[in-house]
Formats: structure tokens, sequence, C-alpha cells
């Protein structure tokens, strides 16, 4: 008798919780889901009131979107954020790969030093430099140019850090010696022995450079002046203003074009960027 | 041979700090220079001393109350405050919610399903681009035809006129406009400080546990004496972290300032977005008359700010702790 009130207890508790994580679940979700289904609705149906069903309007909202944006040539966001994360994430994974793995497995003079450097600017705020880096760009003649947007992602100190620990942990130093004494050259070991084994770390740190990249807001802002080298971030901020007809079907839409890459990479590879988020924690 | 040996590790790190200091260390003490000029962007910067960091702490603001003149706080420190009404809320929630979670999906009498699953979606709203949600947040906050007064509401044809009141204009409140940035900021990143403190409370031993359990310890107990303790690492990361970030708070009150959709933010609520680094941007790219200087040494400002207040929080802990001990 006793033991059955306890359980009957746990039952009714573990109930209530889960209707709670699925009242979050649902505030996480319905959003884009209502962003979703207006996007595929008229104006006048957008005015009458919400609904789960979906409309049958995509295609007019395609078109719609296709006419206000004529002028802005929305669609050029997608390419110009798709060169700057893809470059991007490219320069920051190769290089930081090189870096880690020299800290790892050299000795050199200053190496203290070079990796204190690493840390500390891990704690640095973003925005510290951010006027210095704009002169950096006008004195390159590098301002309205996407490069000036690549460029400074060769310098990712917490993919190094994060890259560091990863090969100490899936790298042992006899694999390396081993290959050194088969004759191999430095660099060819760290392409073809390295790398290979560092692919899951690098595929996470990868993900997280690429969405960083994608979403980044304040820099592009900053240093692109024609719309069309705008990213997508910014072609979405632009749609605010009062320019454009208040065709909110149209609006829904493209806000869910402007975040399909990241909810297609979510879809796909949520188990990387879970993993890459709680090393945070594990770091001391 | 040997001589050559010492370099290689050097030439395998030499790429990143060629990076690291054209586009990083470089322009942060290029930035600390111009702090000390008056700098339009386009003459040569002019040498002024420690002015505009004078300018941050003596410039007062004007304010009417009625008929009263009030001098206030220069906007620097309007856009300080501004910036912990949005952050400050938005933490509280953003641990409760976290460290709630956190404990349910640990506990081991619960052995709730489906961990991975919520985990995932509680962590989604993190990844999408931040503009776009701010967008979001004003289509679906827009007055007469956003969403949200719709649920609230009932459609608007119900209304007279088949407009909805100016009172149901949520965002004309400054400080309900401030309290819905808190609100995204939440919801975008309490997913994210639950995976961080779940990993932190599955870290701790079970044995701490079954020790508590046997001496017939509550739920509460077991909580405020064990796991949080236990966390504070975790849970001191999730706050430095939350801090730094959020003193930064940009995108989210730029699209919304932005925001002309018919009279939806403007004038009081103008101001109460305006977070430090807003101002940051305004003073150097927003004006007719930009100031790099003065946005400079704002930069620096909002750094010692941040610094400061990090360094408060980790006292206050080490003194908690130690108090508990």
């Amino acid at each position: 008798m006793e033991i059955s009130t306890a359980r009957l207890k746990l039952q009714i508790t573990r109930g209530l919780l889960y209707a709670l994580i699925f009242v979050l679940a649902i505030a996480c979700i319905v959003p884009f889901y209502i962003m979703i289904v207006n996007g595929s609705r008229t104006n006048e149906q957008i005015n009458t009131g919400i609904t789960l069903i979906p409309g049958s309007n995509v295609i007019g909202n395609i078109k719609t979107t296709l006419i206000i944006t004529a002028n802005i040539n929305f669609f050029f966001g997608y390419v110009n954020s798709a060169i700057v994360a893809i470059c991007a994430t490219i320069l920051s994974i190769y290089i930081a790969s090189l870096t880690a793995f020299g800290f790892v497995f050299y000795e050199f003079p200053l190496k203290k030093v070079f990796f204190g450097f690493i840390m500390a600017s891990m704690m640095i705020p973003a925005q510290l430099g951010l006027i210095g880096l704009w002169d950096l760009m006008l004195k390159f003649n590098l301002l309205d140019n996407l490069l000036a947007l690549i460029l400074p992602a060769g310098a990712a100190a917490f993919t190094v850090y994060f890259l560091r620990q990863y090969i100490r942990s899936v790298l042992p130093e006899y694999i390396i010696q081993a290959a050194r004494i088969d004759g191999a050259h430095d660099l060819s070991i760290f392409h073809r022995i390295a790398l290979p084994i560092m692919s899951p770390g690098i595929a996470t740190m990868a993900i997280f450079a690429f969405v960083f990249n994608w979403n980044n807001f304040l820099w592009p802002l900053v240093v692109l002046t024609s719309t069309d080298n705008y990213t997508m971030p910014l072609m979405i901020a632009q749609l605010n203003s009062s320019l454009y007809a208040r065709d909110y079907g149209a609006i829904y839409l493209m806000i869910a074009l402007s975040i399909f890459p990241i909810i297609v990479m979510f879809a796909f590879l949520q188990k990387f960027l879970i993993s890459g988020v709680s090393f945070g924690s594990l770091k001391e | 041979m040997k001589l050559q040996k010492k370099y290689i590790g050097l030439l395998f790190i030499l790429p990143f700090f060629i990076f690291y200091f054209m586009f990083n260390l470089y322009p942060v003490f290029y930035t600390f220079f111009l702090s000390l000029t008056k700098w339009d962007g386009f003459a040569d910067p002019e040498l002024v001393g420690f002015d505009n960091y004078a300018r941050l702490f003596t410039e007062l603001g004007t304010r009417f109350m009625g008929m009263d003149k009030l001098d206030v706080p220069g906007e620097f420190w309007l856009a300080f405050v501004n910036t912990w009404r949005i952050w400050l809320p938005n933490i509280i929630l953003q641990l409760v919610i976290a460290l709630f979670l956190g404990v349910i999906f640990t506990n081991t009498r619960l052995r709730m399903k489906g961990v991975g699953f919520f985990r995932a979606i509680f962590y989604f709203p993190n990844l999408v681009t931040a503009a776009s949600v701010g967008i979001l947040a004003l289509v679906l906050l827009d007055w007469q035809h956003g969403a949200i007064n719709q649920i609230i509401h009932g459609p608007a044809s119900n209304f007279t006129g088949g407009s909805y009141p100016p009172e149901f204009n949520i965002l004309m409140n400054p400080i309900r406009a401030q309290f819905v940035i808190s609100i995204i900021q939440t919801w975008q990143w309490f997913g994210v400080s639950m995976i961080l403190l779940m990993a932190g409370m599955q870290g701790i031993p079970k044995t701490y546990y079954e020790a508590a359990d046997l001496d017939g310890a509550s739920t509460t107990q077991t909580f405020f004496k064990i796991t949080l303790p236990l966390l504070m690492p975790v849970f001191t990361y999730v706050v430095v972290t939350s801090l730094i970030g959020g003193m930064q708070i940009f995108d989210i009150p730029y699209v919304f300032l932005r925001g002309t959709m018919q009279g939806q933010v403007g004038g009081a609520t103008g101001k109460a977005l305006t977070t430090m680094v807003y101002y940051l941007w305004q003073q150097a790219f927003g004006l007719t008359n930009p100031n790099f200087g003065y946005a400079a040494a704002v930069s620096y400002m909002l750094f010692i700010i941040i610094a400061v207040f990090a360094v408060i929080y980790l006292k206050m802990i080490t003194r908690v702790s130690k108090g508990e001990a």
C-alpha cells in the first residue's frame, strides 16, 4: 500500500513535469511554425487571425517577394552569406588545426606566451577592436568587400583551444613518432595522419564557425555599404523599413527563407552541435 | 638540423599569429589610440588626451518631467541602464529554467524519457539568426496584424473600426519593450545554459546523492547543499559568458530600433532600447557627424564595465561559497 502511493505520487509528478517540458518545447517551436503557416497565406488571411493549417499562397508570396525585393536583390543575400560563411569556415578551421597541432606536438621558444595570447583573446569582448578593425579595412581599401568579413576569421582562438584539447584526447604521440621514423615530413604528417584523425572535432568546430559567420551581424553591418554585397542577416534587417508594401505573407516567407539553411543544418548535425556546446563547461 | 627542429613548431602556429596580430591585437590597440583622439573618419585623427573618457562621465542629458527640466545621466549611462534592464531579467529567468530542467533531466528517481529530443528542441532557437528572430518578433508583435495580439484578443474585426485600440501596442511601452527583448534572449539561450548545467550535473559523483538519500535529505535540500555548490564552476561559466554577451547585445535592439512599422517602435521606446553597443555603433556609423574617437572610448568603457562586473561576481561567489564551508 505504502509503496503504491509513493509510486502514484511519482507518476503524477512525472506527468506534470512532462506537461511543463512540453509547453516549453511548444514555445520553442511555435514562432517558427506560425512563420511557416503565415508565409503560405495571403495578407487578407493573415489579418483574419491565426491558424495552424498552412495556406496555399506560397507561390503568390514568392512572386510578391520577388517584386518587393527587386531593388535590393534579396537572393544575393544567399550567395554572399554562403561565400562568407564557407570561406571563413575553411580559413579558420585550417589555420586553427595547424596551430593546435603545433602546440601539442612541438616545443618552441615562448610557447607559453603564445598560448597566453590565445587564452586572453577568448576573454576579450568582440567589439573592443571594432573601430580599429574598421580603420584597418579602410586603409586596406576592403570596406564594402566580402574579404573584410572573411580575413578576420583566420584568428579563431576558441577553435584553437578546442582542437588542442581534442588532439590530446584522440591522437597519441607515438603515432606521430612512428610516422617520423618512417621519414614522413612534418607537414605531411599533419595532412595525412593528424587531419583525418581530428576530423570529428574539426566537423564540430566547422559547424559552429559556419553558423557564427552566417549569423554575424554587427561587423557586416559596419563594413558593407552596397545592398548587392549584403549578407542574409543584413537583407532581412532591411525588411523592416516602411519602403516595402506591407505584405505580411511575403515578409513571413522571407524570414523563413533567411533561416532555412540553419534549419537544415540543425536537422542533420544537431548531435555535433550539442556535444560542442557542452565542451564549454568541461574546460576546467 | 637541431636548430631547424626548434622552429618547426613556430612555423605551424605562424599563420594563426599573423592573422591574430593583424586583425585582432593591432585593432584593439589602435582602438585605444583612437579613443584618445577626435576623428571624423576622413581627416587625420587629432589627439585630445582623455577628453572622450571625461565626456563619458561628465556629459549630462536633459529630460522634461511636466514643466521641470531635469539633468539626467548622459546617453551612455542611459544605455548602460537599458542594457542591464534587458540582461538581468533574462539571466535570472534563464538560470531558473535551465537549473530546473537540468535537475529534472538528471534526476535518477524521475528517469525522464526523451531527454535528447527535448535538449535538441530547446537548443534550436539559439542557432537562428538574431536579426531574423528580431524581425520575426516584430511581425508577431505587430500591433494590428501580429499573431500575438490575435491570440490574446481575438481577430481585429471584433473591435470597433476593425482594428485594435492603441493600448494593445505592446512595444509602445518602453519597459515592456525592454522586457520583450529580455524574453527573446531567454528564449534563445536557456537551452544552451541547460546543456552546460546538465553536463556539470552529470559530472557530480552519484555517491553524494546516494549518501544524501540515506540521510533522508529532501530534493530541495539535496539541490541547495549538493548540486548547486558542486555546480559552481559551470554556473560561473554560464553567468560570466552571458554577462560578456549580454552587455554587448546589439542585433535585436538594432532591428527593433530600425522598426518603423506603423510607428510600432518609436520615441520613448527607441530611447529605452539603445544599448551600449548600439550607442557605440551610432556614434561611429549612425550619425551624420560621426566621432570615431568617442566611439572608441565607448568600446573601452564597455570593456572595463564587463571586467569590473565579472570581478564583482567572482568575488561574491567566492565569499558565498567560503561562508557556506
